[in-house]
């Protein structure tokens, strides 16, 4: 129990700490994608910029404007925090899990369906036009990658048997990585998980250039911050999530022998795909509202449901 | 330990739910709905059917809810107050609550004596679904189709 207890600590802590030198990092990517520095002012390269932001943050009046649902105004924010962690307490890191659960990968499905709500009510309570539309996109956007991401997700299950994370891991240990089964799956996943965490091109609820910031128009000082908290865990959260899937998660040489090895390959796995976002951030523009719905649902939606019934083949013919 | 959980997500699914029927702004409704869908699959969880509880979040806290609220944000609430109030359908609608009320409360009766399930996993959901109850499965997703016909001929009739 108390290993348990111990592993939940690390987990909701390495979550929360995490977040802003990702914040920082990012920046710093994305500055010299654009060729420029980035944040050099505070500190020796920027690096205390994370600390300043924090301080301003906690500082900031919180405001709550005029017209507003007082009352799902202050509660949304919370749902993406909590979502998200409750979704990082089930992912395993290496041999760390804080809460061993035998179905695992829909409970995080389950989690993340709830911190959507924090994007709609958001953009309802505000009584804002801006945050209004950011927040029906949000809905939108939701119906529309749930499906495709369900389908991937299911044709891994097929694949593996189980919904386990530690029972995927085991069996790509002795048959190779799923990426390599289920390339299509991957490919699926990751455009699904983009949308899930609503990074560009999928950003359309934030749409700065059209929307203002969308559905967090009207936050301000912490409630802001707690939007920001709540994507950034869920980046790291799906990234874990996806090298779990289709990367071997902690398996790699000599992971066996040394589980802390484990740990540091499933956390460099996953901060590939960390570094992917910013990368997809600087590269892409966003996408239209309509084209976003027609690839949602006419390309990616077929594409996965094909896919699932090649992966039953796939089970069916080689018996794995 | 669990005991306490249990009752303590009964007693907050029940009050979710009473506030979902008694608030006047629709939108929260919808959320304490939301709420009362979300501690239902904790009353699963603290019974030992984790499964059950995840899909439960899932299909209806998740996509259920979801798609309410998208209706209710576009749709013209005013218009929806001035409807005059109907004798008929509340009677009806009463009836109809006192028949589930009794139906739960007869059903509650025999189930009083443990409340842990024999069906806890995906597998054991999975086999009896698939294998021995094939054919009601199957005759459930044939009345789903139904009316998921039936609902796009209804739509495209009125546009």
């Amino acid at each position: 129990m108390t290993s348990n207890f111990l592993s939940l600590l690390f987990v909701v802590g390495l979550m929360l700490v995490a977040v802003p030198p990702i914040t920082y990092l990012e920046r710093k990517v994305l500055g010299h994608m654009q060729q420029r520095p980035g944040p050099m002012v505070v500190g020796f390269h920027g690096l205390l910029q994370p600390l300043a932001d924090a301080i301003k943050l906690i500082f900031k009046e919180d405001i709550v404007p005029r017209g507003a649902d007082r009352l799902l105004f202050m509660l949304a924010p919370s749902f993406s925090v909590f979502g998200a962690l409750l979704a990082a307490s089930v992912v395993p890191i290496g041999f760390i899990q804080a809460v061993p659960l035998k179905s695992g990968l829909l409970f995080v499905m389950a989690m993340s369906a709830i911190s959507i709500y924090a994007l709609v009510l958001a953009g309802y309570a505000s009584n804002s036009k801006y945050s209004f539309l950011g927040g029906m996109r949000a809905a939108a956007q939701v119906l529309g990658f749930e499906l495709p991401m369900g389908f991937a997700i299911m044709a891994m299950v097929l694949l593996y048997g189980t919904l386990d994370f530690n029972e995927m891991v085991k069996w790509q240990q002795e048959h190779g990585w799923g990426i390599f089964y289920q390339p299509v799956a991957f490919l699926l996943f990751l455009f699904m998980m983009v949308a899930e965490i609503g990074r560009p091109p999928f950003d359309l609820p934030e749409g700065e250039s059209e929307l203002v910031g969308g559905f967090h128009t009207e936050y301000s000082g912490m409630r802001f911050a707690a939007f920001y908290f709540g994507e950034y865990i869920n980046i790291i959260v799906l990234s874990l999530i996806v090298s779990l899937l289709f990367l071997g998660g902690w398996s790699g040489p000599f992971a066996k022998e040394y589980p802390v090895l484990g740990v540091i390959y499933h956390l460099l796995k996953a901060g590939f795909f960390i570094f992917l976002t910013f990368w997809l951030r600087a590269t892409f523009p966003r996408y239209r509202f309509d084209q976003m719905l027609s690839i949602m649902w006419k390309i990616m939606l077929p594409v996965s449901i094909v896919n699932v019934f090649v992966a039953a083949l796939q089970v069916f013919l080689f018996r794995l | 330990m669990s005991e306490v959980f249990f009752y303590f997500f009964s007693v907050l699914s029940i009050v979710f739910a009473a506030v979902a029927v008694t608030s006047q702004n629709i939108i929260r409704g919808g959320v304490a709905l939301l709420g009362c869908f979300v501690s239902l699959g904790a009353v699963y969880f603290t019974v030992g059917a984790e499964f059950l509880g995840i899909v439960q979040v899932i299909v209806y806290g998740g996509a259920i809810i979801v798609l309410y609220l998208f209706a209710l944000m576009t749709m013209d609430l005013a218009s929806l107050k001035s409807e005059p109030f109907k004798a008929f359908l509340v009677a009806a609608g009463g009836l109809l609550s006192v028949v589930t009320a009794f139906l739960l409360l007869t059903g509650g009766m025999v189930l009083t004596k443990d409340f842990k399930p024999s069906i806890s996993g995906a597998e054991d959901l999975a086999l009896p679904m698939f294998f021995k109850f094939l054919l009601p499965f199957e005759v459930v997703s044939v009345l789903l189709l139904i009316a998921t016909v039936g609902a796009v001929a209804i739509g495209r009739r009125e546009s």
